[in-house]
């Protein structure tokens, strides 16, 4: 290994440790609006609702860098109950937007193979990063959806007015290491949600993808049904 | 209720005490494991809220320390730690049923309410 290698392994793992660092300011932001709000203190909703989505968002990372092996067993998953759980999460961090969330399921596709916890944090991760680009444009809903395909079933977040394709997601890609704003016509952020979330889904040999869903345009993976799962 | 709080960051030691008094408990907060024992020479509580990652001292070694002891096993002890429970099933194998916790709380995901709840 060459000192140059030697330097990354090092990055790695001390960005893995400022991730978790952060994680103790945030918690305390986190309890102490909980107290203030048991203590009759108003406001503090929004305080709370986004140190807590900072913590998830810290962890979905920490669990994308797959530190510890075997994290991400594959098991028979309801696409419909990893997206309201999902959803209900997002919603309290989509209000503070005055964006409005919605989860549209089209079909009972029956049980597909994933890992839950991967999947999840793909849909947070790259939810917050629609949310946080919806709410710049005139139409502030993002939907949590999935919908059949020619090559399987697509689970992921769509909204109206963003601008994504496949290009600008390559481009950003490709970017990520040079520009400090990998994605600029689809986020006034970095964008870093979609990376985290493309990490999570590489780590169960998934891909994220650009992807529609009726007239909205958004991120999503695909997935195939199998038949033996459908009789668990 | 009678509570020892093992918490090393003070900020969070401040908050969960001024919670857990001012729902009628008698807190003591103490930042070690080394204080927990000394605490615990003076005056036995009911319930131990405990962080795992604490200075010189690990938790588990308090966990070994207290369990150790006849006259504190019915002390419910409940972890509040910044490590996922999944991690510590990782390490240490079925630790929760060796060392009898009462419930592991992950900090992130944890609640004031639920601190509260543990309590009553």
């Amino acid at each position: 290994m060459d000192s140059g290698e030697q330097n990354l392994i090092k990055s790695y793992y001390l960005l893995q440790k400022v991730a978790d660092n952060i994680k103790l300011p945030l918690i305390q932001i986190l309890h102490q609006a909980q107290l203030g709000k048991i203590n009759n203190q108003t406001d503090l909703d929004q305080i709370e609702d986004i140190a807590n989505f900072s913590l998830k968002m810290i962890d979905n990372y920490v669990l994308g860098l797959n530190i510890n092996d075997n994290e991400f067993n594959l098991e028979p998953l309801s696409l419909s109950s990893v997206l309201y759980d999902s959803a209900r999460e997002l919603d309290k961090l989509a209000n503070h937007y005055g964006v409005k969330l919605q989860v549209s399921i089209n079909n009972n596709f029956g049980p597909v193979l994933s890992n839950r916890m991967a999947l999840e944090g793909f849909l947070m991760s790259v939810g917050l990063s629609l949310i946080e680009s919806a709410s710049s444009t005139n139409n502030k809903v993002v939907t949590l959806a999935t919908h059949k395909c020619r090559y399987g079933v697509v689970a992921g977040v769509y909204a109206k007015e963003i601008n994504l394709s496949s290009s600008i997601l390559r481009q950003g890609t490709k970017l990520i290491e040079e520009a400090k704003r990998s994605m600029p016509e689809f986020s006034h952020t970095n964008g870093a949600g979609i990376f985290v979330a493309e990490k999570l889904l590489n780590n169960i040999n998934m891909k994220l993808m650009v992807s529609k869903h009726r007239n909205l345009k958004g991120i999503g993976t695909l997935m195939t049904t199998s038949k033996q799962l459908q009789l668990i | 209720m009678k509570v020892l709080l093992v918490e090393p960051d003070k900020i969070l030691q401040k908050t969960y005490a001024n919670a857990l008094e001012s729902s009628g408990n008698v807190v003591v907060g103490v930042s070690s494991a080394q204080q927990a024992l000394n605490e615990l020479n003076i005056e036995i509580p009911e319930i131990i809220f405990m962080e795992l990652e604490l200075t010189k001292n690990s938790g588990i070694e308090l966990l070994y320390e207290l369990r150790s002891y006849g006259d504190l096993d019915n002390i419910r002890i409940v972890i509040l730690s910044t490590i996922p429970e999944k991690e510590m099933l990782k390490k240490f194998g079925d630790f929760k049923e060796q060392f009898n916790i009462y419930k592991y709380l992950y900090k992130p995901s944890a609640t004031i309410n639920k601190l509260i709840e543990l309590t009553k």
